[in-house]
């Protein structure tokens, strides 16, 4: 008897389309394996899937002594390019607005279980990650998701990502009205749509109930809606303010309004126009430059509205756009027990510190959320099956995953509060601390992603750790800041909106490479990411604690009456916060303190280069270190000029900078280069893009492509969005010049 | 019977002298050096999880961790991939690597003299379709995992009980020999008996 399988079990209880969706992948594994499909667009169609390539998949790995070849049983066969079949990959699960059912929590922790490594890591999208699952593993993984509702699709690649929605949505004291129902509507309307298949990048969609919190960041989305209510002939109607082409990555842009009011029927076609211009105006062929934010900026919010509008009215139309809102007035959570306020119970004092910091008292009287905290959104699989138990006894399928890499539990009866606490704590799930401080986000970096420089994972866990021995004596002002980190400039920690951020890069030392983070202050995670924080200065990844130990104490001594970070970092500037920084710069030789060379968490002699292109021998360039220096002192003083409202300045400041770099690399080559912009821009094109010596394996040349616009283009109109776009990608274009120059020149003795 | 992903862990004997964070160097020493059998990858590190799969040296047929789920630390083999033709010859493969990989634990230097008890195993069948936790395939894989334990223990009195009685948990089960057992006989016989099979 043939063994039974997952497809014959699920069959029938699966949703036709996404059980054909999944029999179809199956299917292209299948002619993959035997060279029926190109791996390029196999890479595409297992993108669409949720299913990525991981750290090392390329078949090498530096073990801290050599780069090792990695031979995996399946030989040359490849799921993509550079990337081996057998190699571990990541499979992303969606969870539109971070809605959890207990059916689904206990699946998820059936598949950590069985095809991971028992780790369900909950994403800054409010998605989970499985890591190191084999491809192979990956449509029955996929079935039993969609038996309980959940599926991969479109979780990567060039799609409509998860739809992300506050967590509190529905329960929040200030919104205007729950978001809950309109987020899942546009989820289910899109997914798959015709209309967002041709994008040249993905494209993030998030819905807020309320201004002022930090609710879903709409501020920071392709699209964004935050909920309005109009009077509309006597009568108040709902709708949405629409923002569109806000986006962090390696230049933040903060969206633009494109409608201050959009009824609610209108919300689904206007989606579909914006989709339709994106994919038929946006880049496809320079991905870098290929997410909306781009378009926005290009054509003007003005021009790209005509555009919308126009496409709108051209819409054949479809019953799914309005046909969702008769459940939306029927919507409702239940609780399932009732909502008793908590009194007279005796509390423990760690039930307090608890309370303080976990708990947020709901609309609706006598209810609370709780919120878990996890380290470093990482939940295990036992632990998940007994928060379903929880779930399941006091508070249901009222669960929802965080863009704080949380999990929270809505409708908990107050007079519940401190038996869930000692449950939550039974099961190594009650630590206070939610949204303070020691609850740092952290993008998943160099321990699994292929794009990570640092280790922003083992930065958070060694800070996480300090915090906490700390918590009960700290400050309230520190109690309330946000630390958040990336392991590359690419943001997936979102450490633009943070009060204290960090980005990962690297710099010589020596022959070494040394992990560093970028350490960006003064972000705003209120008001959806409100606004960016000030880039200051790359530091040594190993002095950032001793450096978070100073920032904070100066705050704290230093601050005027209820002033927040955000002002304090303002009120003194970048020059002040640089000179705060400047002594935790200092790199130690390797022979006296050869642990400075490693990076957190990591015993490793720290090197990239297993994720590049190979490294040669050289000489060490101590001539290419004092130029650069210049160039990036030059870009400091195009920073302070941003601040000081002087557009002008920061731009020729920028482009000054870049013309530093590229000229402190050339003269590796040609030590008589000129100091003319055009010899200079000539040189280096020759010398370094036109060789692609300058690209990286995964940004290619798209940093020497600012410069080259900026040489070539000088802005005709110089207002603060234009001067600030080109400071930062000034800042980028000397980052990867520090990298070329490392891959360039070589020489790391590792 | 047979499951798509098997472990089997020991449990450490002192786990007071345990210094979680100390296996990350350990496990990336051991990739270095090839120190164990298969193709080794990368070690993943969740020292700051409770009662998790604590620090893993991730390879491509199997895991090796020193796990801390249950609140009991352990050496740890988990079995994912190139799995034997019978559940006996898997337990065989599994059991050896398990027991080689502890027996070099106890040998690391930087590890505090960290030891294990041999006498019991916990043998988890991480496959719900195949191996699903109920009293039926418990019954089936008992008396399959009591042979190969009196073939492994030189016919020492054998038990085992379920570790799980949530039917939502993996199959596992502890093995338990009467008598004290040492690593190496148990390698002895192991190898002994993989140059038979082989």
């Amino acid at each position: 008897m043939a063994d039974k399988t997952w497809k014959d079990i699920l069959q029938g209880k699966m949703p036709e389309d996404l059980a054909h969706e999944i029999d179809i992948f199956e299917g292209q594994m299948e002619l993959r394996k035997q060279g029926k499909i190109d791996e390029k667009v196999f890479a595409e169609t297992r993108l669409r899937r949720g299913t990525y390539g991981q750290r090392y998949d390329n078949g090498q790995r530096h073990d801290g002594i050599q780069t090792r070849e990695l031979r995996y049983p399946s030989g040359d066969l490849t799921k993509g390019p550079d990337t081996m079949w057998d190699a571990p990959g990541m499979q992303r699960i969606k969870v539109p607005y971070g809605g959890l059912t207990i059916d689904q929590m206990e699946v998820l922790a059936e598949l950590a279980d069985e095809y991971s490594d028992g780790i369900l890591h909950v994403t800054t999208r409010q998605d989970f990650q499985l890591h190191y699952v084999h491809i192979e593993d990956t449509p029955d993984l996929m079935r039993r998701l969609a038996a309980v509702g959940l599926t991969t699709r479109e979780a990567c690649g060039n799609s409509v990502r998860n739809v992300t929605a506050c967590p509190l949505a529905g329960v929040c004291r200030d919104q205007t009205f729950d978001v809950t129902p309109y987020s899942q509507a546009t989820m289910k309307f899109l997914l798959g749509h015709d209309d967002t298949q041709d994008f040249g990048r993905k494209f993030k969609i998030a819905f807020s109930g309320c201004e002022d919190h930090a609710c879903a960041l709409v501020n920071m989305h392709d699209l964004g809606f935050l909920a309005r209510v109009k009077e509309v002939d006597g009568e108040l109607k709902r709708g949405f303010a629409v923002f569109v082409g806000g986006g962090l990555g390696a230049v933040p842009h903060k969206a633009e309004l494109l409608s201050d009011f959009v009824p609610e029927e209108e919300i689904l076609p206007l989606s579909q126009a914006i989709a339709r211009v994106f994919a038929r105006l946006g880049e496809k062929r320079n991905r870098n430059r290929a997410r909306i934010k781009f378009l926005v900026a290009q054509l003007g919010i003005e021009e790209f509205r005509r555009l919308v509008y126009e496409e709108r009215e051209t819409l054949p139309h479809d019953d799914r756009w309005t046909s969702y809102l008769k459940d939306v007035a029927k919507y409702e959570e239940q609780p399932i027990r009732p909502g008793f306020s908590l009194n007279g119970t005796p509390l423990s004092d760690d039930f307090h510190e608890w309370y303080e910091t976990n708990v947020y008292q709901q609309r609706q009287p006598g209810y609370s959320v709780v919120t878990v905290n996890l380290p470093l959104g990482d939940i295990t699989s036992r632990q998940m099956f007994q928060l379903a138990d929880l779930a399941r006894k006091y508070v249901g399928d009222n669960v929802r995953t965080t863009v704080e890499q949380n999990i929270v539990l809505r409708w908990v009866s107050d007079a519940d509060l401190p038996a869930v606490y000692e449950e939550l704590k039974a099961i190594g799930l009650g630590d206070p601390g939610a949204g303070t401080i020691v609850d740092i986000t952290a993008c998943p970096g160099t321990d699994t992603c292929k794009l990570g420089i640092a280790s922003s994972r083992g930065l958070a866990g060694e800070l996480r750790r300090r915090l906490s021995t700390k918590n009960a004596t700290m400050p309230e002002a520190i109690k309330q800041l946000k630390i958040k980190i990336s392991g590359c400039f690419n943001s997936c920690g979102q450490h633009h909106v943070a009060d204290i951020g960090f980005f990962g890069n690297s710099r010589r030392a020596g022959n070494y490479k040394v992990p560093h983070f970028q350490v960006v202050l003064g972000g705003q995670w209120t008001e959806n990411a409100g606004s960016y924080g000030l880039a200051i200065g790359a530091v040594p990844a190993k002095n950032i604690p001793d450096l978070l130990d100073t920032l904070t104490n100066r705050y704290v001594q230093e601050r005027e009456k209820n002033e927040s970070f955000q002002q304090w970092v303002q009120r003194l500037g970048r020059k002040e916060m640089k000179a705060i920084i400047d002594p935790f710069v200092t790199i130690p030789d390797y022979e006296e303190n050869p642990l400075f060379y490693r990076d957190w968490g990591d015993s490793r002699t720290y090197t990239i280069d297993d994720i590049g292109v190979g490294e040669c021998a050289g000489e060490v360039v101590s001539l290419f270190s004092i130029e650069i220096a210049r160039a990036e002192s030059e870009h400091f003083d195009a920073l302070v000029a941003l601040d000081e409202g002087d557009y002008q300045l920061a731009d020729q400041r920028a482009y000054n900078s870049m013309l530093l770099a590229a000229r402190a690399l050339i003269r590796t080559q040609y030590p008589n280069v000129s100091t003319q912009p055009d010899d200079i821009v000539r040189e280096f094109r020759t010398r370094f893009y036109d060789t692609k010596l300058f690209f990286d394996k995964y940004t290619g040349g798209k940093f020497a492509q600012y410069f080259f616009n900026r040489h070539e283009n000088s802005p005709t109109r110089l207002d603060k969005q234009t001067a600030h776009r080109i400071v930062e990608e000034a800042q980028l274009f000397i980052e990867a010049t520090h990298t070329a120059e490392q891959r360039v020149n070589g020489v790391i003795v590792s | 019977m047979h499951p798509r992903r098997l472990s089997v862990k020991y449990f450490v004997t002192n786990p007071a002298v345990i210094d979680l964070p100390k296996f990350g160097p350990v496990f990336q020493r051991w990739i270095q050096r090839d120190w164990v059998e298969g193709l080794l990858i990368d070690v993943a590190n969740y020292d700051h999880v409770p009662q998790g799969p604590g620090v893993i040296l991730i390879g491509d047929e199997g895991d090796y961790a020193l796990d801390i789920r249950d609140g009991r630390p352990g050496l740890m083999y988990t079995r994912k991939r190139q799995m034997a033709a019978t559940l006996q010859d898997t337990l065989h493969t599994v059991f050896r690597l398990t027991v080689i990989a502890a027996q070099k634990v106890e040998t690391e230097p930087t590890l505090k003299g960290i030891t294990f008890d041999y006498s019991q195993a916990q043998v988890t069948f991480l496959d719900r379709l195949n191996t699903p936790n109920t009293p039926e395939v418990f019954a089936a894989i008992q008396a399959e995992i009591k042979a190969f334990a009196v073939d492994l223990y030189a016919g020492a009195d054998i038990s085992t009980e379920l570790a799980y009685t949530d039917p939502r948990e993996p199959l596992s089960l502890h093995v338990r020999a009467a008598g004290p057992v040492d690593a190496s006989s148990l390698i002895e016989r192991l190898t002994a008996s993989a140059a038979i099979r082989s």
